[in-house]
């Protein structure tokens, strides 16, 4: 999405589908290794790129929630990160 | 449109320095303007990312400018992430091309080393779009994902990415600018730390020091400068988008697609008639899917060429001869320099244990995780 894409809605981020995930082993400040991270595909063809709350496979069926990711130099980061559905 | 040569080129080894980043690029730069009897250039383009990160300096193309003694000639830094040096030399043979200069110092240089690995990490993720930096994506984060896929997708067994390591830590043992002139086996590799599922430590470049430059020339009358000028046949360079997610083949990089096919068209030729390559292997899986995106192989195979030997030294694409950045090291900026380096050096058959027979070949230099890349297509001497 940019400030001058043709067409910007909001969608509803229901359940979605594990396409590809990695676990980083070397996370940046305000993360304990391991990290599992993921991207989901969600219906409509909506991705989105979020940590796991554990590791799993591609296929796998995930939910959305609303999570503070983590904390460095002074910030918070806050996003959406996936759990099992 | 103008005929442009690359006049000489020249290196720092790669590795580990105690120099600053211009004393560095000042080393390169003396050895290509000494080697192309270049006293005085127009313009002199400097390929960095992050001196300002790494070593606390700014206006470091002045610096490189003035330590050479090349006043007045006009110094940019051009800064495009791992992609530097080869915006770097794209701008310099534009100035060329359009007539505005006739003759360009382009030089890339990073050193790395003033910082710890988890530092440097973390300078590199800030590339990233604010939405996945959040995460606490890294760039060797994004090579697992792709890797995932791409071995999932095209049922490719993980030796085949340990494969490249092989080959390219065998070109660097070949290589005496390389960071590793040591070769390493398919055990050692499968055997390193995890780094980022399924890749591990062997399938990444390392942090690494060190500088390139090329003399840039109009092509008109280097017959008498030059003993033999290696000539710009076609340049090409294309973006992607920056959030990674949002690309809808997570296996490809459109980017080197769109920039090889401008390159190619430029130069009249197509992808068979490249001789080598050297090709931005940040991770082993960057060039399994870059070497499928310069039409080297078709999509999902590159993986069956890499386990194959095809891009090995006696194969018949022979890619990264020069230990790629998985052995030579990636010092960001000079990248996209010594890409060209190599690919000149091949052409001039000076490349020494690891020659290879070769009259045409490219450099693919990638800026970011595939956020854009440039395509340098060069023509050896005849």
């Amino acid at each position: 999405m940019h400030c001058r894409a043709s067409s910007v809605e909001a969608v509803e981020l229901g359940e979605g589908v594990v396409v590809t995930h990695t676990v980083l082993r070397v996370p940046p400040p305000g993360l304990t290794p391991p990290v599992p991270i993921a991207i989901v595909e969600f219906e409509g063809g909506v991705r989105a790129l979020g940590q796991l709350t554990e590791p799993l496979e591609t296929g796998a069926r995930v939910v959305p929630e609303w999570a503070t990711l983590r904390e460095a130099g002074g910030k918070v980061y806050e996003g959406f990160r996936f759990r099992p559905r | 449109m103008r005929d442009v040569a690359v006049l000489s080129y020249g290196l720092t080894p790669f590795g580990r320095h105690d120099a600053s980043v211009v004393d560095l690029l000042a080393s390169a730069s003396q050895v290509a303007l000494e080697e192309s009897g270049t006293e005085a250039v127009d313009a002199v383009f400097v390929g960095n990312m992050s001196s300002g990160e790494f070593e606390g300096r700014s206006g470091i193309a002045n610096a490189l400018v003035s330590e050479l003694g090349l006043e007045p000639a006009f110094p940019s830094k051009v800064e495009n992430t791992s992609g530097s040096g080869g915006a770097a030399f794209l701008l310099g043979w534009a100035g060329i091309v359009s007539g505005l200069y006739d003759r360009v110092l382009v030089a890339g240089g990073e050193r790395m080393s003033s910082v710890d690995t988890g530092r440097a990490t973390e300078i590199i993720a800030s590339l990233t779009h604010p939405v996945e930096h959040a995460q606490g994506i890294t760039l060797p984060g994004y090579a697992g994902l792709m890797a995932r896929a791409y071995l999932d997708r095209y049922g490719a067994p993980r030796e085949a990415l340990a494969a490249v390591a092989v080959k390219n830590h065998y070109n660097g043992a070949r290589n005496p600018n390389a960071q590793f002139q040591e070769e390493v086996s398919m055990e050692r590799v499968m055997d390193s730390p995890m780094i980022a599922d399924p890749l591990r430590l062997f399938d990444f470049c390392p942090i690494t020091d060190g500088a390139a430059a090329i003399v840039l020339s109009a092509a008109k009358g280097t017959e008498r400068t030059a003993e033999r000028p290696v000539h710009v046949r076609g340049v090409g360079g294309a973006s992607d988008t920056q959030v990674v997610h949002e690309r809808e083949d997570l296996t490809a990089m459109k980017a080197v697609r769109l920039a090889a096919e401008r390159a190619y068209a430029m130069a009249g030729l197509g992808p068979e008639a490249m001789d080598v390559a050297e090709v931005h292997d940040m991770a082993t899986i960057l060039e399994i899917v870059q070497t499928e995106e310069l039409g080297f192989f078709p999509r999902g195979e590159g993986w069956k060429a890499a386990q194959d030997g095809v891009t090995s030294l006696k194969g018949t694409k022979p890619v990264n001869t020069s230990g790629g950045l998985k052995a030579k090291g990636h010092p960001l900026g000079a990248t996209g320099v010594a890409q060209i380096a190599e690919v000149c050096a091949q052409l001039q058959g000076r490349s020494g244990d690891r020659q290879v027979e070769a009259r045409v070949g490219l450099a693919c230099n990638v800026a970011g995780f595939g956020n854009d890349s440039i395509v340098t297509v060069l023509e050896g001497p005849a």
